[in-house]
């Protein structure tokens, strides 16, 4: 008796000081990573001279939120912000679907040719067309400026669909042999059985797709050539891309006119990225209720 | 169990309407976007009407009266405040009509944003859907000379011969007189046509428009210093604006900005190095490297020193966010620009006064025997590249168009706008009436020239106004808010005889296969090297004391090579235009 | 442990080596079809436009046909390959590329299964929730901005070295010092993507059975021990995945990053394969070798990957296929 609270102090002791060396730890990565936020938001309500000369460290120098009126009037940036939403969450979803489903197969032991269908599945990630050969494709399926070229290609996600089929492979053996005892057929087993004890892969995967789908900006450049279509990435880029024109590659007849656009460009760019990132830093505490240690395993009894 | 299956469905259902409602949306979008003749619906057109490649689909058989129908695909100028998506109000926009409706034209054009256009253009022209003129600028002349032979663009010398009313040729060979050598290949063939430019000229020279370094001349002023005449005078200048704490933040922090990873900078010239690994001596008509040059050692000793004493702040080399930032918080003395340059003040931003950066001309006596060159953008510039696919079949019609660009119709509502609102004509010289305006005010104004609104899209001829005398040139400057001391380094480029090219490719004569090879196949090695070792001397990490060796290291780079075929090129271009 | 077995394996380790019982020609087809709506996607847009890959054999221009049998392709071997491997600047290329990476794998690898570990322990559930946030809003910040701000806090006026003057240390400018840079490339690098990739980790983390810690503190274990001896291996099948992958990646670099970054006074040690083909991609005209040093990197990555699933499954007992 007397060992066994002794051995339970000796544990709480040592538990104590991990916990607080664990909370100190988490406590310094907060700063270190929360400070540059920080700043590119101080930077968006300087003043301009001041983000000019790059002197604004700890708190904003002079208060002006020009930049954002500037932001909010402009008619493209929000039709822009509408089609990102309406990107992300398509192909979010259908991430989702094709990930389950791609990856489901796959982690039934007895599948013939399983080695072949995971080689197919990894070629890609390392071998390409190539820009010309896609777009080749796209166009001749008819989707060159139209929503569908961004959609369709995004529909899917290798990755994604090998982390689900890595979670799957961990789901215990049991509970697929019990239900096909039982009569189901594969597609029952996948969506009544292993779907609703897979939320934290399927939250991953949908972060995962959500942010990949707000950042991207690629096939926008390239199969999109009206700005009616395009998303908020590319917006960002054309400002900040203004603003590092090689201004010594430029005639004379051309170089006051892209003097003006950088000036303009300056201070823009910071608000830009606050009004940008905002919505999706939100969307991981959205889903951060699956990640909570210990929340998932009841279900996996019985 | 069941709340699965309907959580299931659910989900499915929400993910088909969204992608439907994705779908349609794009439809209503595009119907709800084209206000005039942009993207989608030209686009969806062009790709019907060049997919069959019937001549009856597209546009009318060839007879004069008839209308031609002509597709356009080319960059947004993208300008902040003259904006394309605006053009129909403004005047200049319907002349351009007017003037197309006279010659029997009608275009439809695609304007993809400028930043995502060198992406484009290169998918594009590799797909099967292409309007029937393009701008190319984005791909390389061997790149569109492979394209010419395969088909994918048409050759346009003997286009231009059978239909031509003589106004192309009569811009490229009597007042650009430099422009046919630079489109034609080496077997006489002409792939695409240019922009033209060419600048002022007074009294029959001329006028040019140098680049060099420029100074501080308020900090001088306080210093009670003349404008330095030779290298000695600058450096004892830049010295004392340091010593004396001219910009009177209480530190000496003043610093020059010089770009030490090339040779452009001003500076090198100043020893009479060209402005590149190789680089075009004038006054002899030679193609020469720096790095073979008498100076060159002398030049990066005279660096390097500078970098010791903290003048040069070699932080700022290679991001333009610090030299910004430096020059935001006033503390550069000198940089390197064009000499009429007058936006270099608005970069001072932290409320100094007075701030005035002037241009210097040139520097004397840098070493021993050293004459100094000037780089020069010269006159006469060609540059981008218009040219006509395999998709068009109104062979006519394009040329038509083309006359009518290279007239001097069109040259004038694109340089100069309307006449009697834009511009007017005194003493038989154009005069303009808005140039005082800034971009923004023109915008708000609906009043402007085309080059800002469509430039890009369509060709820029762009002429320019003979003055009689030096005076009536200088009065004109003095309009545009050109400093004394601009005018005057203005007026010393045009008779300055030891000069180089700012853009080495308008002396170039296009290169043969062969040339081209040796090009893709030494130029990236030899920039590398010659940057990095351009600032490892500046900085000191590499000794002058081995310079032989790394005279060798470029010469295995293939740097003879290089400098051999731009020689050959160039005898070329001066044989064809003579 | 039998509690392990019961409530299963939290990875994708295999079960039985050897003969696996086929299912039978029914159970396939209902699993193919399964499988079709993704694999079809992916035939259609990856596998498809694969033939691209022709023209790093050849000298292609755009509109040229890419496969004809007319001789209207210009094929020219394996001549990009050669001028790449025998260019000057080949050696260094390659030795950086490889020592940029390894130190990303070495510190971009462990970090964030480090920093996960740490969350999981802290019991404060607030906090952890601000921690976690916190911790990936550098992933969002465009490469742009964090570059621009990496460069202005080492300006010679900037944060570092105004601490360094305050210590007494004269001023250095480090964005010129080849040295620096593979520091600074990774210590940026780390800094932006560790939040993020600690997600995966703690959503492995959370799926841990917590009956295995009481047991475990039963038997007297300490936090560091239930670490090492419960956490770890638990999570161990998505670290060999991340591990594999992170290994497979070692001929392609942030190269934005690193393009933001460097100057030519750190070419030495900062040009990478990715940046020299940026460049030489400026010239213009230059598919053919842009696409040929893609391939030739992909041909190594993909054989990297190969190795280290073997050894993994050799070592660690997890493998890909």
């Amino acid at each position: 008796m007397a060992k066994n609270t002794q051995i339970k102090s000796h544990v709480k002791n040592g538990s104590r000081a991990f916990d607080v060396f664990c909370v100190l730890f988490c406590g310094m990565v907060c700063l270190v990573t929360l400070y540059p936020m920080y700043y590119v938001f101080i930077m968006s309500v300087s003043a301009p001279e001041a983000v000019n000369s790059m002197s604004v460290f700890l708190f904003p120098k002079g208060f002006q939120l020009d930049s954002y009126a500037i932001l909010f009037k402009d008619s493209q940036m929000w039709r822009a912000y509408g089609n990102t939403i309406i990107y992300t969450v398509s192909s979010t979803l259908l991430i989702l679907i094709t990930s389950v489903l791609g990856a489901y197969p796959l982690t039934v032991s007895g599948l013939r040719g399983r080695k072949f269908f995971v080689t197919f599945l990894l070629i890609p990630m390392y071998f390409g067309g190539g820009l010309i050969p896609s777009f080749l494709l796209i166009n001749k399926l008819g989707l060159y400026a139209t929503r569908w070229a961004i959609i369709l290609p995004s529909a899917f996600n290798i990755w994604n669909m090998i982390l689900v089929r890595t979670f799957f492979s961990g789901l215990p053996e049991e509970l697929r042999e019990s239900a096909r005892m039982d009569g189901a057929g594969h597609l029952r087993i996948l969506f009544q059985i292993f779907l609703p004890i897979s939320k934290a892969v399927l939250a991953v995967v949908s972060i995962y797709s959500i942010v990949g789908m707000w950042n991207s900006w690629f096939n926008a450049q390239v199969y999109l050539p009206s700005v009616d279509l395009q998303p908020l990435q590319m917006y960002l880029k054309r400002v900040l891309v203004q603003m590092s024109v090689d201004l010594s590659k430029l005639n004379s007849t051309e170089i006051a006119d892209a003097v003006e656009k950088m000036f303009s460009a300056t201070q823009l760019k910071y608000s830009m990225i606050i009004f940008t990132t905002l919505p999706i830093i939100f969307t991981y505490p959205f889903f951060q209720k699956y990640f909570i240690k210990g929340v998932m395993v009841g279900s996996l009894k019985g | 169990m069941r709340k699965r299956m309907k959580t299931t469905a659910a989900v499915l259902a929400l993910t088909l309407l969204t992608a439907a409602l994705a779908g349609c949306g794009d439809q209503g979008g595009q119907s709800s976007s084209d206000s005039g003749q942009s993207s989608g619906q030209s686009q969806a057109s062009n790709e019907k009407s060049s997919d069959e490649s019937q001549p009856s689909d597209q546009g009318q058989p060839a007879q004069s009266g008839e209308v031609h129908k002509l597709t356009i695909l080319g960059p947004d100028p993208g300008n902040q405040f003259i904006k394309y998506e605006e053009r129909e109000e403004y005047e200049v926009w319907q002349a351009l009509q007017d003037m197309l409706a006279e010659n029997g034209l009608e275009l439809e054009i695609e304007a993809v944003p400028q930043d995502q256009y060198t992406v484009m253009i290169q998918t594009r022209m590799s797909s099967n859907s292409l309007p029937d003129i393009v701008n190319v600028s984005p791909i390389d002349d061997a790149s569109l000379i492979a394209m010419g032979k395969q088909g994918t663009i048409q050759e346009l010398s003997g286009l231009i011969g059978q239909y031509s009313n003589g106004n192309i040729e009569r811009m490229y060979k009597e007042k650009y007189n430099t422009g046919y050598p630079l489109i034609q290949t080496s077997e006489g063939e002409i792939y695409w046509l240019t922009n033209l430019h060419k600048g002022n000229t007074y009294e029959g020279k001329e006028v040019v428009q140098g680049l060099g370094i420029q100074i501080r001349k308020d900090w001088l002023d306080k210093a009670n210093l003349e404008m330095p005449e030779t290298l000695e005078d600058f450096t004892n200048a830049i010295h004392t604006f340091r010593e004396m704490d001219v910009n009177g933040n209480g530190q000496q922090d003043e610093i020059i900005l010089v770009d030490c990873q090339t040779f452009a900078n001003g500076l090198a010239q100043v020893f009479g190095l060209g402005n590149g690994i190789v680089a075009l001596d004038t006054a002899n008509g030679k193609i020469v490297s720096p790095w073979y040059q008498d100076h060159v050692k002398d030049y990066f000793a005279y660096v390097n020193q500078l970098i010791q004493d903290g003048i040069i702040d070699s932080a700022t080399v290679g991001s333009t966010d610090l030299q910004n930032q430096r020059l935001a918080d006033n503390l550069v003395g000198s940089w390197y620009a064009y000499d009429g340059a007058t936006y270099l003040d608005a970069y001072v931003t932290n409320g100094t006064e007075g701030v005035d950066y002037e241009p210097v001309f040139t520097l004397t006596d840098a070493a021993e025997g050293c004459v100094p060159w000037k780089e020069v953008e010269t006159s006469q510039l060609v540059w981008d590249r218009y040219c006509i696919t395999k998709a068009c079949t109104d062979l006519e019609g394009v040329v038509k168009f083309l006359d009518m660009i290279y007239s001097e119709e069109y040259s004038d509502i694109l340089t100069w706008g309307i006449e009697g609102k834009d511009f007017e004509v005194r003493d038989g010289m154009k005069v303009s009436l808005i140039n005082s305006m800034t971009n923004e005010e023109k915008g708000a104004a609906k009043r402007s020239s085309g080059s800002p609104l469509w430039g890009g899209l369509l060709p820029r001829v762009q002429t320019s106004v003979d003055y009689p005398t030096k005076e009536a040139w200088e009065e004109q400057q003095r309009t545009e808010n050109k400093s004394e001391l601009k005018i005057q380094a203005l007026e010393k480029s045009v008779d300055y005889k030891e000069w180089c090219p700012l853009m080495l490719d308008n002396f170039l004569a296009m290169a043969t296969d062969e040339e081209n090879e040796t090009i893709n196949r030494v130029q990236t090695g030899i920039q590398t090297y010659s940057d990095e070792l351009c600032i490892k001397l500046a900085q000191g990490t590499a000794s002058l004391d081995d310079f032989d060796s790394y005279l060798e290291e470029l010469k295995e780079l293939g740097l003879d090579e290089l400098i051999a075929v731009q020689q050959a090129r160039y005898d070329r271009f001066v044989q064809s235009r003579n | 442990m039998r509690v392990r077995e019961k409530t299963g394996r939290p990875g994708g380790m295999k079960r039985k080596k050897g003969y696996r019982k086929k299912v039978s020609w029914r159970e396939q087809w209902e699993l193919m079809l399964i499988m079709l709506p993704a694999f079809a996607l992916i035939f259609i847009f990856c596998y498809i436009p694969m033939y691209g890959i022709v023209i790093a054999f050849q000298e292609y221009v755009p509109g040229a046909p890419m496969i004809a049998f007319d001789g209207s392709t210009k094929w020219v071997g394996l001549k990009h390959f050669m001028d790449f491997i025998s260019s000057r600047t080949f050696p260094r290329l390659i030795r950086n590329t490889l020592v940029l990476n390894g130190l990303n794998l070495l510190f971009g690898f462990s970090i964030p299964i480090l920093f996960a570990l740490i969350l999981n322990e802290v019991k404060l559930s607030r906090y952890k929730k601000i921690v976690q946030t916190a911790s990936y809003l550098p992933y969002f910040i465009s490469t742009v901005i964090v570059a621009g701000m990496v460069l202005s806090f080492l300006d010679t006026n900037g944060l570092v070295n105004t601490v360094r003057k305050m210590m007494g240390l004269s001023v250095k400018a480090f964005n010129m010092d080849p040295k620096a840079f593979p520091a600074i490339y990774t210590v940026t690098n780390v800094w932006k993507s560790f939040g993020w990739d600690s997600i995966l980790y703690l959503s492995a983390m959370s799926s841990i059975d917590m009956n295995l810690y009481e047991a475990a503190k039963m038997d007297g274990a300490n936090r560091a021990q239930q670490m090492w001896y419960i956490t770890i291996p638990s999570i161990k099948p998505t670290i060999m995945l991340l591990l594999i992958f992170a290994i497979g990646g070692m001929l392609g670099t942030n190269t934005d990053l690193i393009l933001l970054l460097y100057n030519p006074a750190t070419y030495e040690t900062a040009d990478v394969i990715g940046t020299y083909v940026y460049r030489d991609s400026l010239l213009g005209g230059r598919f053919s070798f842009g696409t040929a040093v893609g391939l030739f990197t992909s041909v190594l990555n993909f054989t990297l990957v190969f190795i280290a699933n073997k050894v993994s499954a050799k070592v660690a007992d997890y493998s890909l296929w």
